[in-house]
């Protein structure tokens, strides 16, 4: 379903649906650029104001955010619902990527994705951007949905619709991506900072270099829960043997149980990477 | 009060270069309160808020998108100065951003080796290996003897050589508990009939003072479990790779950290794909089919069977059938007699046995991150499925009924752990 956007937004084809939205394609018929749409319909939010408002900071944060690997807001529309006009990556979510593609990532193409990742989260946690509550802009959702790789290679991170956030909308997520979850937010009356998107980071890469999801044989929920709690991810190598296992030591500080045990911030986790030296091919 | 100009003209405050923007296209007017309003200055592509597009002046509201041809502006920096941050949050209406605190938590070969020569020997180790909760598909029941083994000491073998985790000190288990078995010898339920539990208890007291002579090591143990597991072996496949294999050795190795006393066993778990109810064990060798790991819920559960299954070993349930198979061995024909007294009393000794190693099971769960509560509502559905079954010509018939365990477990759980599960 594609809303009346007037004239400038030509329909295309959907591209994707979610608990709260639609995505679809569409072309910018000034510019002639593809766009992603991703819209919010009033019947979502008729009943819950807090969710339009969560979607119009979703918008204000694009807006504020200049990085070359944070997805660019083109236009935000308030008719018949809510539409955030995004710039259209052609390619595939990370997730896919692994699933489909890669399986296994190798190491090295491993921390050059995860470094440009990294330095989108890094820059916005610097960034002051004017809205209340934000000092710097915390993603909170880093999974690797939420991450695409465009057909050129390109690593862009989507999807800052959680975000800092209310209690509500925390409760919402943890039934969403309780995997890639750091132990501090699965309290739901516990502050985050960035220490917690560090913990997301460690997590996604090390699905990338096993190639499967973690805690992927785990029963339930609550086994899940148990395990963010109390024990460390499980050893790359028992998953891969061919993995560099130096980059477990860097996945074991960035997802300890206490922040304070983390990289400090993003570039510190960066710099640890990038301590990893590869003989030249 | 600020003014700014906003167009492609180089004469404006701020300058856009799109060609969609016209040459002086928009004033905005921020006031002393710092109402921010913008006025189009008739451009050819037009200013919109939030997408529809403005004729006139408008005051804009915090979160609106002004677009201005096709360039999205960032409005609310000219609110303050970039390090001038608190007067913003000030400005709109939303709560002081929230403080951070942290959270809250946060083989021996030589003796026994000539016994599985004894077919019927052969077939006993199977009765006394340690079951842990049976009642089965019916065409599993038989079991087959043989020897050989070969790749799959090699896969156990790998996992031994686990990178070392950097872990806090694991807690042990209490050994401070008492056991109390009073909880068996109750009324109406199948198989916990109080005089063959008394006959039984009774005749294990002869029989144990009768074999005290005989010396069974950790190392006979072990090497009964490698009989059991060459006979598995023979029987049926072990699923050893993957993220359910991977898990079974993680809870495994997480519950096995918890002996305050290990008697110096080298655990294995072994994944049987077969889709029988059952795990047993023999020798720090477990056996867990994948029918009853299809079975659990979720990992306590599963952690249930293992820290069980773990107790038979560590408690030295094996010992007294070692006993009288090395008897058999050493005095031929007289073992027979003995084993034969042994069958018709296995089923209340294994009550007891079973029970016990529920509560030892317990105790090993309790400093885990396992709940020890989901060990009764898996008995209990355990006890439940068990009435679907035919079990007159199941092999695993004699072995007691559930209900009582899971009393004997809430009952441990409450005096030692001031722990009480619904």
């Amino acid at each position: 379903m594609f809303p009346d956007l007037g004239a400038k937004y030509i329909h295309v084809k959907e591209i994707g649906t979610g608990g709260t939205g639609i995505v679809n394609l569409a072309v910018d018929t000034h510019t002639g650029f593809q766009v992603a749409v991703k819209s919010l319909f009033k019947s979502h939010f008729e009943n819950n104001p807090a969710m339009l408002k969560r979607f119009r900071i979703e918008a204000n944060i694009y807006l504020m955010l200049s990085h070359p690997n944070i997805v660019k807001l083109k236009n935000f529309i308030l008719k018949d619902g809510a539409h955030l006009v995004m710039d259209y990556i052609e390619g595939m979510t990370l997730e896919e990527y692994i699933r489909t593609v890669t399986g296994p990532i190798p190491s090295e193409v491993a921390i050059a994705i995860i470094k440009d990742i990294a330095s989108a989260i890094g820059y916005a946690h610097q960034k002051k951007i004017p809205i209340a509550g934000y000092n710097g802009v915390l993603h909170l959702d880093i999974k690797p949905n939420n991450i695409l790789i465009s057909d050129s290679g390109k690593v862009m991170v989507i999807d800052y619709g959680i975000s800092q956030g209310t209690k509500e909308d925390r409760m919402d997520q943890i039934v969403g991506s309780l995997m890639y979850m750091a132990p501090e937010q699965l309290d739901i009356d516990s502050t985050l900072d960035h220490r917690t998107d560090i913990y997301a980071l460690g997590v996604l890469l090390h699905q990338m270099l096993t190639g499967i999801t973690p805690y992927s044989s785990k029963k339930s929920k609550e086994d899940i829960i148990q395990y963010i709690l109390n024990d460390p991810l499980e050893r790359l190598i028992d998953i891969y043997p061919q993995v560099d296992n130096r980059l477990q030591e860097i996945i074991d500080i960035a997802t300890s149980k206490n922040p304070d045990n983390r990289f400090k911030d993003c570039e510190d986790f960066i710099n640890s990477l990038e301590n990893i030296s590869y003989a030249a091919n | 009060m600020q003014q700014i100009k906003i167009g492609k003209a180089p004469t404006n405050d701020i300058v856009i270069k799109d060609t969609t923007v016209s040459r002086e296209h928009l004033e905005i007017f921020i006031d002393d309160d710092k109402n921010v309003f913008i006025t189009d200055l008739n451009s050819t592509n037009g200013t919109y808020v939030n997408g529809v597009r403005i004729d006139k002046s408008v005051k804009l509201e915090t979160f609106d998108i002004l677009l201005v041809g096709n360039s999205l502006i960032e409005w609310p920096r000219f609110l303050i100065a970039d390090d001038n941050l608190d007067k913003v949050y000030e400005t709109l209406n939303d709560p002081p951003p929230r403080v951070n605190n942290s959270p809250d938590f946060l083989a021996k070969e030589n003796n026994l080796k000539p016994i599985y020569k004894y077919s019927l020997i052969s077939i006993l180790i199977l009765t006394i290996v340690v079951l842990i909760l049976l009642f089965v598909d019916k065409n599993h029941t038989a079991f087959s003897i043989n020897n050989n083994s070969s790749e799959l000491e090699n896969i156990s073998e790998s996992i031994d050589a686990e990178i070392p985790v950097q872990r806090k000190q694991q807690k042990k288990q209490r050994t401070t508990v008492t056991y109390d078995f009073s909880c068996l010898s109750n009324n109406g339920d199948i198989g916990s009939n109080d005089a063959i539990y008394n006959f039984g208890e009774l005749t294990r007291d002869v029989q144990s003072s009768f074999f005290d002579d005989i010396n069974i090591s950790v190392e006979d143990e072990q090497d009964a479990g490698r009989g059991l597991l060459d006979a598995f072996k023979e029987k049926y496949r072990f699923i050893n790779q993957g993220s359910d294999y991977r898990n079974l050795n993680s809870i495994l190795n997480n519950l096995v950290g918890r002996l305050a006393k290990p008697r110096g066993f080298n655990y294995k778990i072994y994944f049987v794909d077969d889709p029988m109810l059952n795990a047993m064990t023999a020798g720090g060798h477990i056996f867990f089919f994948k029918g009853m790991y299809d079975f659990c819920k979720n990992n306590s559960e599963v952690a249930a069977i293992i820290s069980h299954e773990i107790a038979h070993n560590e408690l030295g349930h094996l010992t007294l059938d070692m006993k009288k198979q090395k008897a058999a061995n050493e005095w031929g024909i007289f073992g027979e007699i003995v084993l034969e007294i042994e069958n018709a009393t296995t089923q209340s000794f294994n009550q007891k046995q079973e029970s016990e190693a529920d509560l030892f099971g317990m105790d090993l769960v309790y400093p885990t991150s396992f709940r020890n509560c989901d060990a009764i509502t898996l008995w209990k559905r355990m006890s439940q499925n068990e009435s679907e079954f035919d079990v007159v010509d199941n092999f695993f018939r004699s072995h007691p009924y559930s209900k009582n365990r899971s009393k004997c477990i809430k009952n441990h759980l409450t005096s030692n752990y001031n722990k009480n599960c619904n």
